[in-house]
């Protein structure tokens, strides 16, 4: 038990210490706070997406699945590098939009595009409130560390509390620094979550140390490891596409994706990030599912699969490997939880209270943005209490993704197609949010008579219909019209070319 | 080829590419395709089709990108930044 929390603490303090070391000792600006000053290069930018995109869930459900179903779980690769890679078709016009009309978050976007007050705050919300379950979820994952961590002899109380009381002190330095506090450890935390995972993974499968599962496992599989959804069982045929194309739609519509945009120093670095990301999410996720896969062969896994990746580890490593389990579910876990309450503190600044009638300064922002985080966290923290042994929760956290693809109408369109209005944007998020909902309620895992399509895709197309039959029947003006184009022509044209750098001339030494 | 990736029209990259990532969806989002790969245990370098299909997914996606980002930093398109032209945090 010491071992294990002594390799927790460990890392723990190396993140403080971090934070401590680089923390700013001048009041930062709001941009500096929000998007880190648009300034950050392609690695840094690279690791704070993939902190933000892989929640410590992975370890758990997404190795679970694989544990459990075998060839499924390759789902989550399929849609999140198709996914990442829309921000790269995206990136040239929404950095020009962003560095030219000084945009912070993705309902600024929105909120310019349509010139609409009430679509950013629409969008904001659904974004905030689609986060918040997936921040739940992760506070409870630190109470379900710190259990295998005192190997069970600490109270399920004791273990949230320690839990909430470790991300809620690291949360200190996310309200104190913003996006800095942010880029700084999402390094450090991106190397032990996924970095270190995916060596352990080339490790375990390679046979050595005597482990019985290998690569040469995946050569001896049943063929129902290797079946899909659809091919047989209880699902239909378009439940893989519907969890696929709700991914890839969706990865460009959840807060935490969109803004690191605009934490880019320039085109190229978004576009050199988003490479990086592709390449750190393929290969860490695909050795995770090889290795899952290939654990489906050992009975303790398959009985329990989403305990599978804490199971290898003690089985084959004792207590210094699972430690090292723990630390890497710890540090994805941390990097996600940072990463969605710093946004949305800086949406409910940016997006719901900041307004033309109502301009903040700086300062005000800053503080909003502050109090924000800590009241988000608060009621997070509160909410991961009451709710640690409820099942529901998961099912509103898969709600929330249906939810949270609604953007996805007026943020492609938006971004890619002169048409379409205010009202067509705002009429068709509210309504394919709301079927959204109330499909996934009845239907939490998918649609049988509809070939198992989810809620999410029929709020998804009636969306789409609303966005196109709302908007032409209230028109664009002419002037709407230019204001449009005008962006347009924004989008079409470098914001600045970079001054070349300063040359160096060398002064004579004095006397 | 330098000088001929920068002779190519923008649309002719764009379309290239276009094609490699529209086949990358189809291999994802199609049912006839990814139920057609389900279950089968033929081996291609030891992993079984059915795994190696998501791989391949991947694969070309990954090199796809990659491709493209090179194409583009040949061609010149990416060097737009608010910041002059120093180093970088994280380059």
């Amino acid at each position: 038990m010491l071992v294990m929390l002594g390799m927790l603490a460990v890392f723990y303090g190396i993140v403080i210490f971090i934070l401590y070391r680089t923390q700013q000792r001048t009041t930062p600006s709001f941009n500096e706070y929000s998007v880190g000053g648009r300034s950050y290069g392609p690695w840094y930018v690279a690791m704070c997406y993939v902190n933000s995109w892989w929640p410590g869930a992975t370890f758990i459900a997404f190795f679970g699945l694989a544990a459990g179903s075998g060839v499924f779980g390759f789902y989550g690769l399929a849609y999140s590098i198709l996914g990442v890679a829309m921000m790269y078709f995206m990136a040239t016009r929404a950095w020009r939009w962003g560095a030219r009309y000084n945009l912070r978050s993705q309902p600024d976007l929105l909120g310019l595009r349509f010139d609409s007050r009430p679509v950013k705050v629409v969008a904001s919300v659904i974004g905030i409130v689609s986060l918040f379950p997936w921040v739940v979820l992760g506070m409870q994952a630190f109470g379900e560390i710190f259990q295998y961590a005192s190997g069970g002899s600490w109270s399920v109380t004791a273990c949230l509390v320690i839990g909430l009381a470790v991300i809620v002190i690291r949360q200190y330095w996310t309200v104190r620094m913003g996006m800095r506090g942010l880029i700084m450890t999402d390094a450090f935390q991106g190397i032990v979550a996924y970095v270190f995972s995916a060596v352990l993974c080339v490790f375990l499968l390679s046979g050595l140390g005597g482990g019985p599962i290998s690569f040469a496992t995946l050569a001896e599989l049943p063929r129902e490891i290797l079946q899909v959804p659809g091919d047989g069982g209880q699902y239909g045929p378009l439940y893989l596409f519907s969890l696929i194309f709700t991914g890839v739609v969706g990865s460009l519509c959840w807060p935490t994706s969109f803004q690191r945009i605009y934490t880019a120093s320039g085109v190229r670095t978004v576009k050199a990030a988003t490479v990086r990301t592709v390449l750190i999410s393929g290969v860490f996720y695909t050795l995770l599912m090889l290795l899952g896969i290939a654990a489906t062969s050992m009975p303790e896994v398959a009985a329990q699969p989403q305990a599978g990746w804490f199971t290898i580890m003690e089985t084959y490593g004792g207590t210094w490997l699972l430690g090292l389990g723990l630390t890497i579910v710890f540090a994805a876990s941390m990097g996600h939880i940072d990463g969605s309450v710093q946004v949305c503190g800086l949406q409910i600044a940016n997006d719901l209270v900041d307004s033309e009638k109502r301009k903040l300064s700086d300062a005000q922002l800053t503080s909003i943005a502050k109090s924000s985080m800590i009241v988000f966290m608060a009621l997070a923290g509160v909410v991961a209490y009451l709710t640690f042994n409820l099942d529901r929760l998961q099912l509103l956290a898969q709600i929330s993704y249906q939810g949270i693809v609604q953007l996805a109408v007026p943020l492609f369109l938006g971004v890619f197609w002169r048409g379409g209005n205010r009202h067509g944007a705002l009429a068709g998020m509210l309504s394919g949010f709301g079927v959204a909902m109330v499909l996934t309620i009845i239907y939490p895992d998918d649609i049988a008579v509809l070939g198992s399509i989810t809620g999410g895709i029929i709020g998804l197309a009636v969306n789409l219909v609303v966005f196109l039959v709302v908007s032409a029947a209230t028109g664009t003006s002419a002037e709407e019209k230019a204001r449009v184009d005008a962006m347009f022509e924004v989008a079409r044209n470098p914001v600045r070319v970079s001054d070349p750098a300063p040359t160096f001339v060398p002064q004579p030494a004095d006397g | 080829m330098r000088e001929f990736i920068r002779g190519l029209s923008r649309r002719t990259v764009v379309t290239f590419f276009g094609v490699g990532y529209g086949i990358a969806l189809l291999l994802a989002l199609f049912p006839p395709f990814y139920l057609g790969a389900s279950g089968i245990a033929t081996p291609i370098l030891g992993v079984p089709f059915s795994i190696a299909y998501w791989l391949i997914d991947g694969l070309l996606l990954g090199f796809g990108l990659w491709g493209l980002y090179i194409v583009e930093d040949i061609r010149g398109e990416l060097d737009e930044s608010l910041v002059p032209a120093a180093p970088i945090a994280g380059e």
